[in-house]
């Protein structure tokens, strides 16, 4: 069940309402219950049989972490989430890796990908490492920590939410309230119009060009590029805002995932800002054990390389991902050996700002490519300045448009209140007086009215 | 306050009129005559539809003289595209005169104009009738019951609750969107699928001779006895290869043998295949698309009226 759809608006009213009456009925055991059961359903849309996973996932989880200190059992915590995720996900990637090399044709296994898969491993392994790091404290209560692995807002395209964000969450009394919903609500409408207003319109667009990038002018080639540097982020950043709207909407506060991502003046400060669960993990749990920046500078690089070449991994199991995780690597390390100067003028700020676009939206060329052919096909298309098909895509515009003016009015209001950096923010109105109920049902409708109605799941769903 | 701002956004987004039942049998339905129209979902366009309720620049006058009268699908609408740059409104710049009238209307397949030819003729009197199609394979169900003059007419669900909230163009948008997720494609393609599609679907099938003859020769009765000369204007759609290169649709066998039937009857058969080709090859210009859908698909841009 997608957030976009029309099916998941039913269910999550259904929830709402649910929630709200067992809340004031029923003890807080029942509202957990109802809320494990409703993840699974929502789970469970896409294919039944991955509940089951899910739920092996979980037991995993809480036994291993449970009995941490028996010898062995730490380590079938941390393993049993691996394997089944590379099962699922890399095996027959890696099975066609070897198929490569060895020159013989090794046959592929008829595995599905399930959905989320890459989210719930990474949150069950956090949880069993913050257990036995004595970060958190083992949760006895079974039904709580499956709510923390199967919760539906986060649960097939993230953010990952941390179990020492979470657990406690679910001990306090959060309720449904009046309040929460007039938030959440509004974020969900914010993440939507991102989603499925912006992001799919530009995806027509991008698709066309990646599919025979041969056929296009060098310019459309360049503009589909920008443009899927920008549908990606408001795909991904627009599911992020649902779920948080959605968590919200049901008493629980996740952190935000993206922060103004297209504003770094760096990749290190771009890797601060975009998908901010996915890094900080990466951050906690690879790049910090592997020595992170304690063992000098050269043992700094091959940890920042080890941990963005599996961070692009984890993306998909294909080389272009690790190609792309090993491009953002180097640009890592370049900007770890380049002296910082303490404080650029605007002029020098704005440059930064573009020359970080730039590399990043290179980057993303192999990160949408089907193949390196692919991507070998665009880059060729704009520096032989290859004539085609010229598309000067409207939607285009509209997004960069509209994303220069949501950024502009971050910086504006970062300075104002005198931020130590910029900040991104919801543009929230209050649904109390006429005006504020005004705009929203304005912007509801345009949400629905501008939508593209085709086809388009959400970008991250695949990972 | 919402619905009043939404409906003012409307006005320049979406504004449809609605279709009202075609008196006189030209076409099945017709659009609300003297009306304003504006369109961004696919192109842009804006217009104003004539006292006769088709898109055309001028009014319709029963006293003048009508040279060539267009007949098709929505690609002949021309809703997409700004009034000036229709075929209709090109050949009227060429011609010099506002001899050429258009009374293509949505969802209109060949058979469809083929049912009305008769009455058309009877109201507009013209020395030639252009017919547009994107399609030249046809059901047998359909051919037979053209021949048996059984073939069913398009509601224009003018009335009742459906045609009183087709008046307010919110809504309209937002059913139209409702309908768009519930089928996951868009709406606007819909009426260039009902043509194309209608082909596909055919495609595998050979083409039905006899039948296709007998529909012809029904035509060129029609056409005979009013001495007026008939062209069938084909124009396939287009999809791009993987290596760059243009596939037309026309690339079945069904369109030699279409192409003959028509020459047997005096019918002048234009293939715009060659066209197609010819222009995306030299210029890299396709026919079909808008800077705000998907390349080379849909109905008719700007480029595909001229060709």
């Amino acid at each position: 069940m997608s957030f976009a759809s029309i099916d998941f608006i039913i269910f999550f009213i259904i929830v709402i309402l649910g929630t709200y009456i067992i809340q004031k009925f029923f003890s807080k055991r029942v509202k957990e219950v109802f809320l494990l059961l409703a993840s699974y359903f929502f789970y469970g849309y896409w294919d039944w049989r991955f509940c089951f996973l899910l739920l092996f996932v979980t037991i995993s989880s809480y036994f291993t972490a449970k009995y941490k200190d028996k010898k062995g059992v730490y380590v079938i915590g941390i393993v049993v989430p691996l394997v089944v995720l590379g099962f699922f996900k890399y095996f027959n990637f890696f099975l066609g890796s070897i198929s490569g090399i060895i020159g013989h044709d090794l046959g592929v296994l008829n595995i599905i990908l399930p959905v989320g898969i890459s989210f719930y491993t990474f949150q069950a392994l956090s949880y069993v490492i913050d257990v036995k790091r004595e970060k958190i404290e083992t949760e006895n209560n079974f039904i709580r920590l499956a709510l923390y692995l199967s919760f539906f807002p986060q649960l097939v395209a993230g953010p990952i939410v941390r179990a020492a964000d979470f657990l406690p969450q679910l001990k306090e009394d959060r309720k449904v309230t009046l309040d929460n919903f007039k938030y959440g609500i509004q974020l969900i409408a914010f993440g939507l119009f991102k989603k499925i207003v912006l992001a799919d319109h530009l995806s027509v667009f991008v698709d066309d060009v990646f599919r025979v990038p041969v056929a296009f002018h060098w310019a459309t080639i360049l503009l589909a590029i920008v443009s899927y540097s920008i549908q990606i982020y408001f795909d991904f950043s627009g599911y992020s805002d649902i779920a948080i709207g959605c968590a919200k909407c049901l008493g629980y506060d996740f952190n935000s995932n993206f922060n103004l991502p297209y504003i770094s003046q760096n990749v290190t400060e771009f890797w601060r800002r975009w998908h901010i669960s996915l890094s900080t993990w990466l951050k906690e749990y690879l790049y910090i054990p592997l020595g992170g920046n304690r063992k000098g500078k050269v043992r700094q690089y091959i940890n920042l390389f080890i941990t963005m070449l599996l961070g692009g991994l984890w993306h998909g199991a294909s080389w272009t991902f690790v190609f792309w995780g090993g491009l953002n690597a180097l640009a890592l390390c370049i900007d770890k050996m380049l002296p910082k100067k303490k404080e650029k003028n605007i002029l020098e700020k704005v440059l930064s700002v573009l020359i970080t676009f730039a590399f990043i939206s290179f980057t993303w060329i192999f990160f949408r490519a089907d193949n390196f052919s692919n991507a070998w096909a665009v880059i060729k298309g704009i520096f032989t300045f290859q004539v085609g098909i010229k598309q000067p895509f409207v939607w285009s515009f509209v997004a960069i448009m509209l994303l220069l003016i949501f950024t502009i009015g971050a910086v504006v209001k970062s300075h104002k209140n005198k931020y130590r950096q910029i900040e991104g923010y919801y543009p929230i109105v209050n649904l109390d007086t006429v005006l504020g109920l005004t705009i929203f049902f304005v912007v509801l409708g345009l949400i629905i009215g501008l939508a593209f109605t085709g086809e388009q799941p959400f970008v991250y769903f695949q990972f | 306050m919402a619905l009043t701002i939404l409906n003012i956004i409307c006005i320049f987004y979406y504004n449809i009129p609605i279709h009202n039942q075609c008196n006189d049998g030209a076409t099945d339905y017709k659009w609300q005559p003297n009306r304003f129209y504006s369109r961004a979902t696919e192109g842009f366009a804006v217009g104003k539809i004539n006292n006769d309720g088709y898109t055309n620049m001028f009014d319709y006058d029963k006293n003048s003289n009508i040279d060539i009268l267009l007949m098709g699908s929505s690609h002949m609408e021309a809703f997409n595209v700004a009034m000036d740059e229709s075929t209709a409104s090109r050949l009227n710049f060429y011609f010099n005169m506002n001899r050429v009238y258009n009374i293509g209307i949505s969802s209109h397949t060949l058979l469809n104009c083929i049912n009305n030819i008769d009455k058309a003729i009877n109201k507009y009197n013209p020395k030639y009738i252009i017919l547009e199609t994107g399609t030249i394979t046809f059901s047998n169900d359909d051919l037979q019951n053209l021949i048996s003059n059984q073939y069913k007419k398009i509601p224009s669900n003018s009335n009742g609750i459906i045609g009183l909230l087709q008046k307010n163009q919110v809504l309209r948008l937002l059913y139209k969107q409702y309908r768009g997720f519930k089928s996951k494609k868009s709406e606007d393609l819909e009426d260039v699928n009902n043509d194309f599609n209608y082909s596909y679907e055919y495609e595998k099938n050979t083409l039905n001779q006899k039948l296709l003859q007998e529909v012809i020769k029904k035509v060129k009765k029609i056409i005979s006895k009013n001495e007026i000369k008939l062209i069938i204007m084909y124009h396939p759609s287009t999809t791009l290869a993987n290596d760059g290169s243009l596939i037309l649709s026309s690339e079945h066998e069904n369109i030699e043998g279409f192409k003959e039937i028509c020459e047997q009857n005096d019918i002048l058969f234009l293939d715009m295949s060659d066209k197609f080709r010819e222009e995306y090859e030299k210029n890299y210009i396709l026919p079909y698309g808008f800077n705000n859908t998907s390349v080379g698909t849909g109905h008719l841009n700007k480029y595909g009226h001229e060709m």
